[in-house]
C-alpha cells in the first residue's frame, strides 16, 4: 500500500471503485477489480462511446503501465487531461448551472444504456475547451428497475440548492460551497430561501420538503432498502431537477449587461494602446498558460485566447465573470475559463486533511500573469505592501505583464477619496524596486494619452 | 352493427388503459424488496432523501404519464369520432347514389 499512497491523488479516496495517482507527471485512474462488471458494461454497451461523442465525458484510454496498488487493480486508464482544474465554488451562477445540466445529460444518456450515476457531486465536473465535461469515468453504476437515485440528495445539495440561493437571494452565497464540501445542508438553504420560493413546486419538493424529511427520519429506523421507485418516476425526477434548474435565472440588479463595465478612464486610442503592447508582449513571451488576475469582462484575456493560449480569467466581481462566461460560450471560445477569485482571499486547500481541493497558488505557477488595473485595487482599497504584491505574483507566475497606475490618475484618485492616504510608498519608484526583488524588468511602455505605465517582467532564481 | 362494433373497441381501450395505469401508478409507489449492492453505492443516499424522492418521483412520474395517455386517449377518442363520421358520411353516399 505504501507505493500506491505515495503516488495516488488525495482528491480520489472516497469510492472503493479506483482512485487517481499520478507517475511521471501523468495522471492515471485505476479501476479496482470491485467496479470490474460496472467498467465492462460502461465500454461494452455503447455508453461511454456514446457520452465521448457528445462532449459529455473525458476520453480515456486503457494503458498497460504498473499498478500502484495491483492487488485491488482490474485496469488503469489515462483520462485526457484538464487544463486548469477549477471548483464550484470558483465558478460563476451559469457555469453551475450550465454543470447541473451536464450531470442530469449524463444521467439521462446513463439510463438509456441501462446504467445510472452512483454519485453526482459537482465536483465531477470540470471545464475543458470552455465548457463543462463529467470527468469521473466511475461514476456509473447498473441501473436495476425499481431502485432510486441514490445520488438525488448530492444533486440537490451541490446544485439544485446554491443555485436557488445564487438566484433568490445572493450571489455571494456560492462561497458557500466552500465551506460545505459535500454540497449545502439543505436545511441551511431552505431557512435561507425567500418563503416566496415554497410556491414553486420544484423548489418546494427539492429543497424545503426535502429539508423537512432529512429532519424527520433522521433518527428513524426505516427501510430504504425496501423502497421502490419505478423508471417513470425515475425520469420524472430527472425531468424535475432539469426543468427546476432550468427555470433558475440571475441578472445583476438593473444593470444591462451591454453597459456593465464601461467605467474607464481613458480614451479609446490610450485603450487601444495598451492593447497593443500587451498583445506585443504576449508575442514575445509566448506563453504556454495565461493567468489574467482581475480580469474584469475579461477583454485582454481575448488577447492571449486569440493567440490560442490556454486563459484562466480571474475576477473578484461575480457579475463580470458572468458576463465574461456568457461572451465566451456566445463566442464559441474554447480558450478561456473564467472563474470568481478574491485575489485579497484566494481559494485555500480544504476538504480532508486540506488536500482535497487545491488552494489556487497549488494549480500555478503559470507561463505568464497579466495583473492590468490591479495593483491599486490591492494596495490602496487592501492595504496590501508593494513588496507582498510582488511576492505573491512571482510565486504564481514566470512570467508578468503588470500596469502601475501613479496616484494622481483620476482612477487611484477616486479610491483615496474616501480614505486617508497612508500610502508614501505607493510610487512608481518603490514599485520598481519591490518588483525588481522577485522580477527582471525585461521592458516598461508608457500608455499614450494616460499616465499609466505596462511592464513585462521575468521571474528570477531567489 | 358497427355501433356496436365502437362501442367494444372503447371499452376494450378503457379497460386497456385501467390495467396500464393502476399497474405503472402502483410500482411507482410500491413497497417492496428491492436489493441495495452494499459497496455498489458508497454514498449515503439518506433515509429522508430516500423517502422524498420515492414520494415525488411518484407525483411527477404519475404527472407524467396522465400527460402522455391523455393524449393518446385524445387521439384514440378524435380519430374515433372521426371514422364514425366517415362511416355515416360513406353510408350516406352510398344511399343518396342508389336512390339516384
Amino acid at each position: 500500500m505504501g507505493r500506491a499512497n505515495s503516488a495516488q491523488l488525495p482528491a480520489s479516496f472516497r469510492d472503493p471503485s479506483g482512485f487517481l495517482f499520478q507517475q511521471d507527471g501523468v495522471i492515471y485512474r485505476q479501476v479496482n477489480l470491485v467496479y470490474k462488471d460496472n467498467y465492462d458494461h460502461l465500454m461494452d454497451s455503447g455508453l461511454c462511446r456514446a457520452l465521448v461523442d457528445d462532449n459529455l465525458l473525458i476520453p480515456h484510454k486503457e494503458v498497460s503501465i504498473e499498478s500502484p496498488v495491483p492487488e485491488l487493480a482490474y485496469k488503469v486508464i489515462k483520462p485526457e487531461p484538464i487544463p486548469f482544474i477549477s471548483y464550484p465554488y470558483e465558478w460563476c451562477f451559469s457555469q453551475l448551472r450550465d454543470a447541473a445540466l451536464t450531470t442530469l445529460k449524463v444521467q439521462r444518456k446513463a439510463l438509456d444504456f441501462g446504467m445510472s450515476l452512483r454519485d453526482s457531486s459537482a465536483y465531477n465536473i470540470q471545464f475543458k475547451n470552455g465548457r463543462p465535461i463529467f470527468i469521473d469515468t466511475l461514476s456509473f453504476g447498473k441501473y436495476r428497475e425499481g431502485e432510486p437515485w441514490v445520488a438525488y440528495r448530492q444533486f440537490c445539495q451541490h446544485f439544485l440548492a446554491p443555485l436557488a440561493l445564487m438566484s433568490y437571494k445572493d450571489i455571494r452565497l456560492s462561497q458557500l460551497l466552500g465551506i460545505h464540501i459535500d454540497g449545502l445542508p439543505l436545511d441551511l438553504a431552505s431557512c435561507l430561501l425567500p418563503w416566496r420560493t415554497r410556491l414553486r413546486f420544484s423548489l418546494l419538493s427539492h429543497i424545503h420538503l426535502h429539508a423537512r424529511s432529512q429532519k424527520h427520519f433522521a433518527d428513524k429506523p426505516v427501510n430504504v432498502k425496501q423502497q421502490r421507485m419505478s423508471r417513470y418516476a425515475f425520469l420524472g425526477i430527472c425531468n424535475s431537477l432539469e426543468s427546476a434548474v432550468k427555470k433558475l435565472k440571475w441578472q445583476p440588479g438593473g444593470t444591462e449587461w451591454a453597459d456593465y463595465y464601461q467605467d474607464t478612464n481613458y480614451s479609446p486610442q490610450a485603450f487601444e494602446h495598451k492593447k497593443a503592447i500587451v498583445a506585443d508582449f504576449l508575442d514575445r513571451v509566448r506563453p504556454a498558460t495565461v493567468w489574467d488576475m482581475g480580469a474584469n469582462v475579461g477583454i485582454f484575456s481575448h488577447l492571449a485566447s486569440d493567440r490560442g493560449i490556454p486563459t484562466v480569467s480571474f475576477d473578484v466581481d461575480p457579475a463580470a465573470v458572468e458576463k465574461n462566461y456568457l461572451d465566451c460560450v456566445a463566442r464559441g471560445d474554447t480558450n478561456i475559463l473564467p472563474l470568481v477569485i478574491d485575489l485579497t482571499n484566494p481559494s485555500p486547500s480544504i476538504g480532508w486533511e486540506n488536500k482535497e481541493r487545491m488552494s489556487l497558488k497549488e494549480r500555478g505557477p503559470a507561463d505568464a500573469v497579466l495583473a492590468l488595473a490591479l495593483v491599486h485595487h490591492l494596495a490602496i482599497s487592501n492595504n496590501v505592501p508593494l513588496s507582498k504584491i510582488a511576492g505573491f505574483l512571482s510565486d504564481i507566475s514566470r512570467w508578468l505583464t503588470i500596469e502601475f497606475i501613479p496616484k494622481t490618475d483620476s482612477q487611484v484618485q477616486r479610491l483615496l477619496a474616501t480614505r486617508e492616504d497612508i500610502f508614501p510608498d505607493y510610487t512608481r519608484k518603490e514599485f520598481e524596486k519591490e518588483f525588481s526583488r522577485y522580477f527582471a524588468i525585461d521592458d516598461s511602455a508608457d500608455i499614450q494619452e494616460s499616465q499609466r505605465t505596462l511592464f513585462l517582467m521575468r521571474r528570477v532564481q531567489r | 352493427m358497427n355501433r356496436v362494433k365502437h362501442i367494444g373497441i372503447t371499452i376494450a381501450a378503457i379497460i386497456f388503459l385501467f390495467l396500464i395505469f393502476s399497474q405503472t401508478v402502483y410500482a411507482s409507489i410500491d413497497i417492496g424488496t428491492f436489493d441495495w449492492n452494499s459497496y455498489a453505492y458508497y454514498i449515503d443516499a439518506g433515509t429522508g432523501s430516500i423517502i422524498i424522492q420515492v414520494l415525488i418521483g411518484s407525483f411527477v412520474g404519475g404527472l407524467a404519464l396522465i400527460g402522455v395517455y391523455r393524449t393518446r386517449v385524445k387521439n384514440f377518442l378524435t380519430n374515433l369520432f372521426t371514422w364514425r363520421r366517415q362511416d355515416k358520411e360513406s353510408e350516406e353516399n352510398k344511399e343518396s347514389g342508389e336512390s339516384e
